[in-house]
């Protein structure tokens, strides 16, 4: 899944460090979804638009899997 | 909110502090060593008490009132693991799963193959499959900790 949250994080000037908190998960947990390495939860997904003030789908996108889906 | 903590990534200590989860949850944490505590005194537990029983002196009955204390002490390890699953960050979730999931794989794989092995001593059934369940659990958890620490130490420079 593709996302742009090191671009929002980098308009919001926050640290990987920062944003964990705010999400209340681990650094490494943001530093993954960042490097397309885990898809977060639905939970952890509403939490970031949450923090974004911004809708899931602007910030997460599924990519090719939704294309395959819809096939 | 939970506190984030940093420990150096380099070299050999580096190596030694992704046994400490750099930026796990302090929440994490503190189940964590839960979690290690009591599966340390039971480990203790289960020790004592076969050398109790292997006395040649002691009574049947202490072997069955003894057995209590690491039935009982394991019982606590599941709940506070159990504790530490559901509380813990959805990312290192998914890895104890994986890593129980190759743990379960080869010990099933492993004793399984010993089994039917024509010779094998019964005796060494139960660790053929223990032993290699532990080992390919704990190396994932390892090798998935080392895999962290450095994707996140590479982005921490392109910050």
């Amino acid at each position: 899944m593709n996302n742009r949250l090191r671009v929002l994080r980098a308009e919001h000037k926050m640290s990987q460090a920062t944003l964990a908190e705010l999400l209340d998960v681990s650094r490494q947990t943001v530093n993954a979804i960042e490097l397309g390495k885990h898809d977060p939860s639905l939970q952890l997904a509403f939490k970031v638009s949450q923090v974004f003030s911004l809708p899931i789908e602007e910030i997460f996108d599924p990519g090719d899997e939704q294309a395959m889906a819809a096939e | 909110m939970s506190k984030q903590q940093e420990y150096p990534r380099r070299g050999p200590v580096g190596w030694l502090n992704v046994l400490k989860w750099e930026g796990m949850r302090e929440v994490d944490r503190q189940n964590e060593k839960r979690v290690n505590i009591y599966a340390v005194l039971w480990a203790l537990s289960l020790i004592g008490t076969a050398l109790v029983v292997a006395w040649d002196g002691s009574p049947d009955w202490i072997g069955w009132a003894l057995a209590i204390i690491p039935a009982a002490l394991g019982i606590l390890v599941l709940r506070s693991y159990l504790k530490l699953l559901r509380d813990m960050d959805e990312m290192l979730r998914q890895m104890q799963f994986e890593a129980m999931a190759i743990g379960f794989g080869t010990g099933m794989i492993t004793g399984n193959t010993l089994v039917i092995i024509d010779g094998f001593p019964r005796e060494w059934i139960a660790p053929a499959i223990v032993v290699p369940m532990a080992f390919s659990y704990a190396l994932r958890i390892l090798l998935g900790a080392r895999r962290l620490a450095c994707d996140a130490a590479e982005t921490e420079e392109v910050q």
